[in-house]
């Protein structure tokens, strides 16, 4: 069932950053947009702090952590860290499905290819 | 409606006090303010809390036959009582009370173990007979009213709650992991397990038979449906006008009681049909009762309105707001005696809090009618998956699925590839028992992943699988459509529904349910209707809204179905939430009763505070992990404290009645 997002306060990155533990802060061969997405994703739908539990290409909605309104969640979050517009039409599996998928969508719509 | 209590010896020589009953009668008082009764004799104890609606001054329990032989302690009402009492008349027995519960000793005596299948109503009831040194425990077909039972040295305690069992339990109760991971699946534990282990319930539609130390549990009605086409002839009008006679006289019957009887009034189809057809049939003053939400998606005013409107009704309404829900869920489970997925019984509970308020000690309401008519939207889901999986890659069909929740899918701006992933589950397997529910259960399933290791590592067969073997053979012969009604019949039904934000919530307040569309004549008729009379299409209960139309409003019965649903979330995490919530949902809390991961958990509750949880499953995850931890708090870690204040309190409590025989 939807609820209508009630959005209190949004932690900044900085403070993300400083409550995380060593295991998931971002290493230095990971791009910073792989990094965010990863820990949003972990935190957010496997409640989880263990980088392992995701690979990137597995598919959220075969691991079951996205439920009917999991993609909206996902494209706020994208439009709100990454200064892009999540249009309707591309709320679509191929764009949001997958760490890959997800680092892809988010390199095409800021280069605006 | 009433509380019941008893002890059967399973040994002989086992001794049965008085002290104890009253201890068990003690924490049913909400059940039955109104006065108490006990009766002692060699190997049994019975207790009676009672909330007197009918016969004020003869009803009160335990009640006996013409020689005493025979006894009965019962919650609920006997609706047909009026005309089983004539018949038994006819047959010879004498009444000395005008009460319903008088009809069931009668009926007892004349017709052996098959008097239950003469009684239309809601009933747990606990007969001795003493002749034959046997106890029989018998509930009502639906579910309506609940019955435990527990072993514990040689007796078995029985009672209308399992709080009043914990005081003589010997040792604090324990969490049974496959009952919360059946809960976490399908919203309650599967009959006759619940979540405390060792106490079980009598199923709905059995009897448990006590006698010589053994105790065997007999079904003796189910839901049935046709496996050969034995469909109901007839047209349509006809069989429209059959179903309107039989829900006015299931309607009639349950207007019997000495005190003035309301109504619950939702602003859907099924409770305004109900205050239509009291409204034409009664020129009583009729009192209607709802509830309130702040949020425009969820309230149903100006529905609610249109038939006060329309029949001039006494109305009366509470505001829910999320705050009576964050700060009344505390009590609510500690009635509810179960977790949760939902706060829907909360506002549950202040509607009854406003009933009793009101002077009022009884209302009608429409549950039941959604699975006896086909209202929900999981049929629609279930028949719009059953289409699309004979063509799997048809677009088309796939597009039906944008008809469901409709609210939802454009709120969302689903694209159709997430309503393909999302509904195709279990698509390549149409025929599998559990194929209509599968979207469901997969998804609340998903609270799981907040399971703690060692919880998880307890955990056998999976909830689906225990599921599966508790359903009729017959249920594979069964049209789909049927198999969908059974499903939520004998699990959301009975445990959820009419439990925990039916019965408890009614109790709590000392308020008696009454429910015409699940009286057994409605349910074995709408049994026999063919599944296109329920959902024409993918229009929902057909014939009921033909059966009502020029009754209820045209704009009542054109209106979209709208669940009934409360705040989750912000109901503990906009404003100031209260304090149990911090306490309870902490690391320390979490670890300490061991159900759930308590890094997962703090991660959750951190996405709940910062706003961003408002998925169905994250809602569901929050609101089933804090329930189960506030049932800890009340009935494990409270167990000392409870045993404690039941002590003491059972020294003021005079029992109006005590015999001994």
């Amino acid at each position: 069932m939807l609820l209508a997002p009630e959005r209190t306060d949004s932690a900044t990155r900085h403070e993300l950053e400083s409550r995380l533990p060593a295991a998931i802060a971002p290493g230095e061969d990971l791009e910073p947009t792989r990094y965010a997405i990863r820990r949003y994703l972990l935190e957010n739908f496997l409640f989880s702090e263990d980088p392992s539990a995701i690979a990137d290409d597995d598919s959220l909605l075969k691991l079951g952590i996205i439920d009917s309104v999991g993609a909206l969640e996902i494209a706020l979050f994208l439009e709100e860290n990454f200064g892009i517009v999540v249009a309707p039409v591309e709320m679509l599996p191929q764009n949001l499905d997958s760490v890959d998928n997800l680092v892809a969508f988010v390199a095409s719509k800021q280069t605006g290819i | 409606m009433c509380g019941i209590t008893g002890i059967v010896a399973l040994v002989e020589g086992r001794s049965i006090h008085e002290h104890e009953i009253l201890a068990m009668l003690a924490p049913l008082q909400h059940r039955g303010p109104d006065g108490s009764g006990v009766h002692l004799e060699p190997g049994i104890g019975l207790g009676h809390a009672r909330l007197s609606i009918v016969d004020l001054e003869g009803g009160a329990q335990p009640i006996f036959n013409e020689t005493g032989s025979i006894c009965v302690s019962f919650n609920g009402e006997i609706f047909n009582f009026v005309e089983l009492r004539d018949q038994l008349e006819a047959a010879g027995h004498c009444f000395r009370t005008r009460s319903d519960t008088e009809v069931i000793v009668h009926a007892y005596e004349q017709f052996g173990d098959d008097f239950v299948h003469k009684l239309n109503g809601q009933f747990a009831i606990a007969l001795w007979d003493r002749e034959r040194a046997r106890l029989l425990l018998a509930r009502d077909r639906a579910g309506i009213l609940p019955l435990f039972h527990a072993r514990c040295g040689g007796r078995l305690l029985f009672a209308s709650e399992v709080k009043a069992l914990l005081p003589l339990l010997p040792a604090p109760p324990a969490l049974d992991p496959i009952a919360l991971d059946q809960l976490f699946s399908f919203w309650t534990a599967v009959s006759p397990r619940t979540l405390f282990r060792g106490v079980q319930q009598v199923s709905p539609g059995h009897m448990l038979i006590v006698e010589r130390g053994q105790a065997r549990d007999v079904c003796y009605w189910d839901w049935q449906f046709p496996v050969a086409g034995e469909w109901h002839s007839g047209s349509e009008d006809a069989l429209a006008n059959e179903l309107h006679d039989l829900l006015a006289d299931a309607t009639r019957i349950r207007l019997r009681a000495d005190v003035p009887v309301g109504a619950y009034l939702s602003g859907g189809l099924d409770s305004s049909a109900l205050v239509a057809l009291i409204r034409r049939n009664s020129s009583a003053p009729l009192k209607t009762f709802s509830i309130g939400f702040e949020d425009a998606a969820m309230d149903e005013g100006k529905h609610q309105q249109a038939l006060v409107d329309a029949l001039a009704l006494d109305h009366h309404r509470t505001l829910c707001t999320k705050w009576n829900i964050g700060r009344h869920f505390f009590d609510t489970i500690r009635h509810t005696e179960s977790p949760v997925l939902r706060t829907a019984p909360t506002p549950m509970r202040l509607l009854s809090a406003l009933v009793h308020a009101q002077g009022y000690k009884v209302v009608l309401t429409g549950e039941g009618s959604d699975e006896v008519l086909g209202g929900y939207d999981i049929f629609k889901e279930a028949k719009i998956r059953r289409f699309w999986a004979q063509q799997p890659d048809s677009l088309r069909r796939a597009q039906l699925l944008r008809r469901l929740y409709p609210w939802l899918g454009a709120a969302a701006g689903q694209g159709i590839g997430y309503l393909r992933k999302f509904y195709g589950v279990g698509l390549d397997t149409p025929e599998a028992p559990l194929f209509s529910h599968l979207t469901r259960f997969r998804n609340t399933a998903q609270c799981k992943q907040f399971f703690s290791r060692d919880l998880a590592a307890t955990l056998g067969a999976s909830a689906e699988q225990a599921l599966i073997e508790s359903l009729p053979q017959d249920l594979g012969r069964w049209h789909p459509f049927n198999r969908a009604q059974y499903l939520d019949l004998k699990t959301l039904l009975p445990g959820y529904l009419l439990n925990c934000q039916g019965d408890r919530m009614l109790m709590a307040n000392s308020v008696e349910g009454r429910f015409p569309f699940l009286d057994h004549r409605v349910a074995e008729f709408a049994a026999r209707l063919h599944p296109r009379l329920k959902m024409h299409a993918l229009n929902e209960k057909y014939l009921l809204k033909r059966a009502m139309a020029g009754l209820v409003p045209a704009g009542i019965i054109g209106r979209h179905k709208q669940p009934y649903r409360a705040p989750d979330i912000p109901a503990f995490f906009s404003g100031s939430p209260p304090e149990y919530v911090s306490e309870l949902l902490s690391e320390s809390s979490i670890r300490d009763a061991g159900y759930f991961d308590p890094q997962k958990v703090r991660l959750l509750v951190s996405k709940a505070g910062q706003g961003h949880a408002f998925a169905y499953k994250d809602n569901m995850a929050l609101v089933g992990i804090l329930s189960t931890q506030i049932w800890h708090h009340h009935f494990i870690d409270g167990h000392g404290r409870q045993r404690r204040m039941d002590r003491s309190d059972h020294r003021g409590l005079a029992p109006v009645q005590t015999q001994s025989g």
